[in-house]
């Protein structure tokens, strides 16, 4: 019983950030979505480090705090989160604090300078979406649907 | 806060961008992103100090408010860095290699952007919004201008940890 717990403890430090998932996302209820004000952190939730958690489609949002497109599409993200949960991994990369070492993997490979940055990666890290902007949440939901399904 | 300073006109004075215009009077020896700033940073053997804002900005307004108009803050400046300024909404495509540059070696790279190059174009350490005072766990200018100085003086800290710049010779 002992052996097995601390394998099981082992096993949640040597794979912490892969193995939690953000959840409970939640957006700042103070943002302003007529300028490009600073607001805080744009979404909120529990084990905000963490980064992609293969098996799993996953959905990356990458954002400045201060930055009107960026709280545009966290709304959609919220949104999103609220309906796919289940089906779908949330990572939120804020690049205004300290990064883990998960999300900066996806930093180093996909941020090109512009915010927001959307991705959707398949269960194997493979991109399905992978542009700077906003996205329409339809699109979105097209690519989730065609992913889960797989 | 220190005594505010009136400078003499530096070289954003022929700028047209609104953000650099209304920094041309600041005390800071600003230069816009270029050659010459380059030039100077390698004959003064000095680190560039880089900011990147904009006129909407307001916590680009509060660093020029509070550290870039302040006479010791500017003097401290001109005496340790050749210091760049750079108009966030004039040019896109730099901003966007800057902000990769940050985000990349995990720094903040929202605005503004403060950075801290070397003279052959490595940014090896930066910020955003710097307060002139230590606030809410965030450094000082002086405190993340005084350790910039300190990795730019330990030279395998600027060439391990650092993202290459493309930059006109």
């Amino acid at each position: 019983m002992r052996r097995a717990t601390l394998h099981f403890a082992l096993l949640l430090l040597l794979g912490g950030p892969a193995l939690f998932a953000i959840d409970n996302l939640k957006l700042n209820t103070k943002l302003d979505y007529t300028s490009d004000s600073a607001d805080g952190p744009l979404i909120t939730g529990d084990d905000p480090k963490s980064g992609f958690v293969p098996g799993k489609t996953n959905y990356v949002i990458i954002y400045g705090e201060g930055c009107f497109n960026s709280k545009r599409q966290a709304r959609r993200t919220v949104e999103l989160y609220n309906k796919y949960r289940s089906q779908v991994h949330f990572v939120v990369i804020d690049l205004d604090v300290q990064r883990s070492t998960e999300q900066q993997k996806l930093v180093k490979q996909y941020y090109k300078g512009y915010i927001p940055h959307v991705l959707v990666l398949d269960a194997h890290g493979e991109p399905l979406y992978n542009q700077s902007g906003e996205v329409d949440s339809g699109h979105v939901e097209e690519i989730f649907k065609s992913s889960v399904d797989r | 806060m220190g005594a505010l300073a009136q400078g003499n006109p530096n070289h954003l004075e022929s700028e047209k961008s609104p953000y650099l215009k209304r920094a041309s009077s600041q005390p800071v020896d600003w230069y816009p992103w270029g050659k010459e700033a380059f030039k100077r940073a390698r004959d003064l053997h000095r680190p560039i100090l880089l900011d990147v804002g904009a006129v909407w900005c307001p916590w680009c307004s509060l660093m020029d408010r509070d550290t870039y108009t302040i006479a010791a803050s500017a003097s401290y400046i001109n005496q340790h860095f050749v210091a760049v300024k750079v108009d966030f909404d004039a040019s896109p495509k730099l901003v966007a290699q800057l902000q990769r540059g940050q985000a990349v070696l995990n720094f903040p790279a929202g605005l503004p952007l403060t950075s801290f190059i070397t003279p052959d174009g490595k940014l090896y350490f930066g910020a955003g919004y710097l307060p002139s005072e230590p606030k809410g766990g965030k450094p000082s200018f002086r405190e993340a201008a005084d350790e910039a100085l300190v990795r730019y003086a330990n030279k395998s800290q600027t060439e391990d940890d650092s993202f290459q710049l493309e930059v006109e010779k």
